[in-house]
């Protein structure tokens, strides 16, 4: 019998600047409609693509519907019952627990799916004795910190603030794929007359608005933003009355750009002297002025030296704490539950417990894992992420998994991962249990109601962690102290408890998105920054302290380019940007998605694919040292030549998962990943 | 009909639109479209980035023009107006599948629906509309790029480097900012190295895809001329073979149709489509010449018969010349009569026939072949063969004085050919293929004249 259709308030999770609100229409148990909240300023108009491709995504073919185990000594899987996968799993912890310590085995979430509930992967491994976890992320640490270092918080003016900015620099940010609804703001700011700059090697959809693109050589982005600032000293425009009273290393950082020309800056960007002195007018005359870092400039050797140096632009010219200027790099103010309040939190803490042993980086995971000893890891499981195509050199990750003893992977679909699991179990949808969640772009918290049931055999991760701390024989009281019980009546018990410190902020969820708590739609209004000066900082004796690194936001060439790295063999620079139509590896496998990206592709400047015999369509090997990828080739005539493009999130069972190609590397500060340095060849397949 | 108000218009703005594809799933959702499918496309503009010229998008679904080709040319009555929001809709219970209203849409706004043997198109979101909702592609889309205004005549349609068509469609683009217009400097424009332009939209029809109509034409073609022949003194025409032939072209053309079953529904629209009064004629051309066969001068002379067969070939190149190209051919439209009165002529021996119809139909392949070389590079291999079969041969067979029946075979070989390159190098009037078209010209729309009006 046909039921009536209800509605649902909800909001997506994926780790992507919009977090939209969400509102969902149901009717027998499908998934009908899906509609903006009207209640988030941020995103008002229109979900994207992948966020209506839901009513595919729940019902995909794919789905897991019931766990899997491995047969023996091959690639494929059967079908168990949850009795049997849970056995399984509890007699094969409890007998590595045994004989290694509980430390032996990894504990690896990543940031498939944002929520409150996520926390409770870390309880159940509290209540396991402990394992081994990782720090750093592969996503954004190098910004935070230069953030962190130079105004003391990761905050930002509201998203439509950026309509009152008279220039708008988009530095490696293209938010026309990758944050859709910041293009409205854009559109409003360029309809009252201001301009936009875009920097970045490709010619992106954003950059066609853009009334100067810079394309520079990838890594240089640092050189670049002191050559600006020195034309910006040089001719005197500069608000020194702002420098005076409330920036930090004027004259040290003033004497270290006098050499930093727009001439120097040019040779080594390998831009016209002319943009760069244009940018500096630009920035010079216009205000206010907001900058937007993208993250994929800060997956590089230097580059949270090169936000540090884009940042001092905002500074000299006074662009902060006010409407219309600023710094948008992400906003988490959100995150008023700890976990990544601060960039501090990702870092390995001072004093370990003893019980959770974080000492893997992620940006060295597979290196990392292969390395681990006392105990040695031997088994891992991992939630809400795909990290063998997805974390710097696949190859590496797959090898150091394929060592362990017991692989266990939560999961919505077969991913990469997943795949060489020993146990699969599948994992519910965002639209099947409800959570709170956060957003790193606006500031808006906003409920996930449950909208249908799991299908099949699905059971929500705090459930699979309830059952399985059973079946090792935790305590029946420490179980309840630490996990939600099993239904939606736990789930709201547990969320109450977590939202206990802000009085009444369920009940407003439950009413449409609710801004955080000190939320604000101009940040640093007063002026105030939580560094040592309390000043806005050019100069960071902890970028030194903790980071061994100069405390003025100095360039200097990345440790694979195309002038400091093996350039002979591999001359050109692989850019692995994320497009409109997936996020990460998320998303990829719909229908609907396909239709529009039916095959992976490698994109080539005409000049580098003249020199090398290779025309659209063919198909052409990319590779170095570390892997080979063999794709179908296409011009792009607005792509900076040196430089190859391969769209970030392809499966290696595509054929085109990047990271075969990368290399395991921190970034200078925040243990980021800078897998963006990516030498390779390409030639005719 | 007359009562039904002008639809409002889809305003689509180029400069806001990213080229999302949200519209698309927003389609699919709304319409409960099987994953994948939608109503609508987005077409991209420059696609390739050449320096200098801009990149952007069209989101295109159907523009329920004033005067629809489909309405007008569906043969089963199957897509009409709606009286409420002058909304083009189309009824899968009435359609026949027979994907004529794809041929005549120069937007390539029906789509054939395999799994249903139907076509779909963009319902205008009509019930939403009914209930004062926009449509869901307009309601959903991020960036606000595409918006509901009001149908305007003064400012019709121009699709960015497509031509006008005069239909009145419901859809209006607001066109790039000036600033836009020349695209964005980029490094490469030093390389100067332009790349070519992306290969030609792959073709929306093929011989592959609509065999069993050129089967059924040529078919169609030799039934005629062969009974016109017979009238004429030529050779006599067995009942048998034409009985046969015209049930096996009849049994192709069926079995084209998505829905056999309901092929009685095609002469439903004998009032304004050229398909329904093709069929019609071919029925009572058949049923005359048939029973003129059996029972010779009953109920129609021979030559009144013959008269209907070659009536039945005018609609046929009516049909045909409704299909949007992008080159045309005027000889091309009279192909099936031309050919008809040709081969009648040379069946019958009769030089005043098939002369000046064989130098008509030589032309006219001699034309489209020349055409076809100098826009798309198409060797003239097939072309070559055609006329060396259709032409050369029977010329030399009847000068030589002789093997008439070598003649005939050329010709009706030539027939064959000419069909066959006909659609080799078929380019129909598609938006994306104007999106990809080369050479590539300054998009007119580009400029704020072209914009306000059809393209000269």
């Amino acid at each position: 019998m046909a039921s009536e259709p209800r509605t649902f308030s909800t909001a997506c999770p994926r780790n992507c600047y919009s977090t939209c609100g969400m509102r969902v229409t149901v009717a027998d148990g499908r998934l009908r409609r899906i509609e903006p909240h009207p209640g988030n300023r941020a995103t008002p108009n229109g979900l994207c693509l992948k966020g209506l491709s839901y009513t595919e995504r729940v019902a995909s073919p794919d789905r897991l519907l019931h766990p899997l185990r491995r047969v023996p000594g091959t690639s494929g899987f059967r079908r168990v019952s949850w009795d049997e996968a849970l056995s399984t799993i509890a007699s094969a912890l409890a007998q590595l627990r045994e004989r290694y310590g509980p430390q032996c085995v990894l504990y690896y979430s990543g940031s498939g799916t944002k929520g409150l509930l996520n926390g409770v992967g870390a309880s159940f491994w509290r209540l396991f004795g402990g394992c081994t976890t990782t720090y750093g992320d592969l996503c954004w640490p190098a910004g935070l910190e230069a953030t962190r270092l130079t105004l003391g918080a990761n905050e930002t003016n509201a998203p439509w603030d950026l309509a009152n900015a008279r220039l708008i620099v988009l530095w490696g940010k293209n938010p026309a794929e990758t944050n859709i609804h910041q293009m409205p703001f854009v559109e409003e700011a360029l309809q009252g007359g201001a301009t936009l700059v875009v920097v970045d090697p490709r010619r992106t959809e954003t950059a066609e608005r853009a009334s100067l693109l810079i394309q520079p050589r990838p890594g240089t982005d640092g050189a670049l933003a002191l050559g600006v600032a020195h034309e910006l000293i040089a001719r005197g425009w500069v608000d020194f009355d702002f420098m005076s009273r409330h920036v930090h290393g004027f004259e040290a950082f003033r004497d270290l750009v006098r050499e930093r020309t727009p001439a120097w800056a040019a040779e080594r960007a390998e831009v016209p002297e002319a943009q760069i002195r244009r940018l500096a007018e630009l920035l010079g005359s216009l205000r206010p002025a907001t900058i937007c870092a993208g993250f994929g400039m800060q997956r590089y050797t230097n580059s949270g030296q090169a936000l540090r140096a884009i940042l001092a632009l905002l500074a000299l010219t006074g662009n902060i704490g006010r409407p219309g200027a600023g710094w948008v790099f992400a906003n988490l103010r959100t995150q008023i539950f700890g976990g990544v309040k601060d960039p501090l939190d990702f870092y390995p803490p001072e004093a370990p417990d003893g019980v959770a042993r974080v000492s893997i980086s992620t940006a060295l995971l597979g290196p990392g894992m292969l390395a681990a000893h006392d105990p040695p890891l031997k088994a891992a499981w991992v939630e809400r992420g795909n990290p063998i195509p997805q974390n710097p050199e696949t190859t590496t990750v797959l090898r150091a998994f394929r060592a362990l003893d017991l692989r266990v992977v939560v999961d919505e679909v077969l991913t990469d991962t997943a795949r060489e699991a020993d146990v699969v179990l599948p994992a519910k949808t965002f639209f099947e249990q409800a959570d709170v969640i956060g957003a790193y772009w606006h500031d808006y918290l906003q409920l996930r109601e449950r909208v249908l049931d799991p299908p099949g055999e699905v059971k929500p991760e705090s459930e699979i962690y309830w059952l399985l701390a059973r079946r090792l024989g935790v305590p029946e009281d420490a179980l309840r102290a630490a996990l939600p019980e099993p239904g939606d009546a736990g789930v709201e018990a547990y969320l109450t408890a977590r939202l206990q410190p802000f009085p009444g902020l369920l009940e407003r969820l439950r009413e449409g998105p609710v801004r955080a708590p000190g939320h604000a739609d101009v940040a640093f209004a007063d002026l105030r920054f939580a560094t040592p000066s309390g000043r806005i900082e050019l100069l960071s004796d902890e970028a030194a302290r903790r980071w061994d690194q100069n405390p003025l936001p100095d360039y200097w060439e990345p440790l694979e380019s195309a002038r400091s790295g093996d350039a002979a063999a591999y001359p050109l620079h692989l850019l692995t940007p994320n497009t409109k139509n997936r996020i990460h590896s998320q998303f990829g496998n719909l229908s609907a998605i396909r239709a529009l990206e039916p095959v992976p592709l490698v994109f080539l400047c005409p000049t580098d694919a003249a020199a090398r015999g290779i025309a659209s369509g063919q198909r052409a090997r990319v590779w170095n040292a570390r892997g080979s990828l063999t794709l179908e080739a296409r011009l792009d005539g607005g792509l900076r030549p040196g430089c190859v493009v391969i769209h970030n999130g392809w499966w290696l069972r595509d054929g085109a998962a990047v990271n075969l190609l990368s290399r395991a590397r921190e970034t200078d500060m925040g243990y980021g990943a800078a897998f963006h340095e990516n030498l390779v060849q390409v030639e005719p397949a | 009909m007359s009562a039904a108000p002008a639809p409002p218009a889809f305003v689509h703005d180029l400069n806001t639109c990213v080229g999302c594809h949200a519209c698309l799933l927003a389609c699919a959702n709304e319409n409960g479209l099987a994953p994948g499918r939608s109503f609508r496309q987005v077409v991209t503009f420059n696609e390739e980035r050449r320096p200098g010229l801009p990149v952007f998008h069209v989101s295109l679904a159907c523009n329920h023009c004033l005067d629809a080709p489909c309405l007008r040319q569906c043969p089963a009555r199957a897509i009409a107006r709606d009286s409420r929001t002058g909304a083009v809709l189309l009824d899968g219970a009435r359609c026949i599948g027979c994907r004529y209203c794809s041929w005549v849409c120069p937007y390539d706004a029906p789509r054939y629906d395999a799994s249903r043997g139907v076509m779909e198109k963009c319902t205008l979101c009509n019930d939403r509309l009914a209930a004062g909702l926009a449509p869901a592609c307009v309601s959903l889309c991020p960036t606000g790029a595409l918006r509901l205004g009001e149908h305007r005549d003064e400012a019709p349609l121009v699709v960015p480097g497509f031509a006008a068509t005069g239909i009145g469609p419901a859809m209006r683009v607001v066109p790039l900012r000036p600033e836009r217009r020349d695209g964005p400097i980029t490094a490469s424009l030093a390389g100067a190295i332009v790349p070519p332009p992306a290969g030609p939209a792959p073709p929306t029809l093929s011989l592959r895809s609509e065999w069993p109509l050129v089967a059924f034409t040529l078919a169609t073609v030799l039934l005629v001329s062969a009974f016109a022949a017979s009238v004429l003194g030529g050779p006599r025409l067995s009942p048998r073979a034409f009985f046969g032939t015209a049930l096996a072209a009849l049994g192709m053309s069926a079995a084209h149709l998505g829905r056999p079953r309901r092929a009685g529904r095609s002469v439903l629209n004998v009032r304004s489509s050229w398909l329904s009064r093709e069929v019609l004629a071919w029925g009572v051309f058949v049923a005359a010449s048939g029973a003129a066969l059996l029972l010779p001068g009953r109920p129609l002379t021979g030559e009144a018969a013959a008269a209907l067969g070659f009536l039945c070939l005018a609609c046929v190149d009516r049909v045909y010349a409704l299909l949007p190209l992008e080159r045309r051919s005027r000889l091309d439209d009279g192909a099936a009569l031309l050919g008809g009165v040709f081969l009648t002529g040379v069946l019958a021996g009769s030089a005043w026939l098939f002369l000046p119809a064989g130098l008509a139909r030589l032309a006219g392949s001699v034309s489209r072949a020349r055409a076809r070389a100098a826009a798309d590079h198409r060797p003239w291999r097939l072309a070559g063969l055609r006329i060396l079969v259709g032409f050369v041969l029977p010329a030399a067979a009847w000068l030589s004085g002789g093997a008439a029946r070598l003649a005939v075979m050329g010709v009706l070989l030539g027939e064959v050919l000419d069909r066959v390159h006909f659609y080799a190098g078929l380019r129909v009037m598609t938006p994306r293929g104007h999106a990809s078209g080369s050479p590539w010209p300054r998009p007119p729309a580009l400029r704020q004249e072209a914009a306000a009006g059809p393209r000269a």
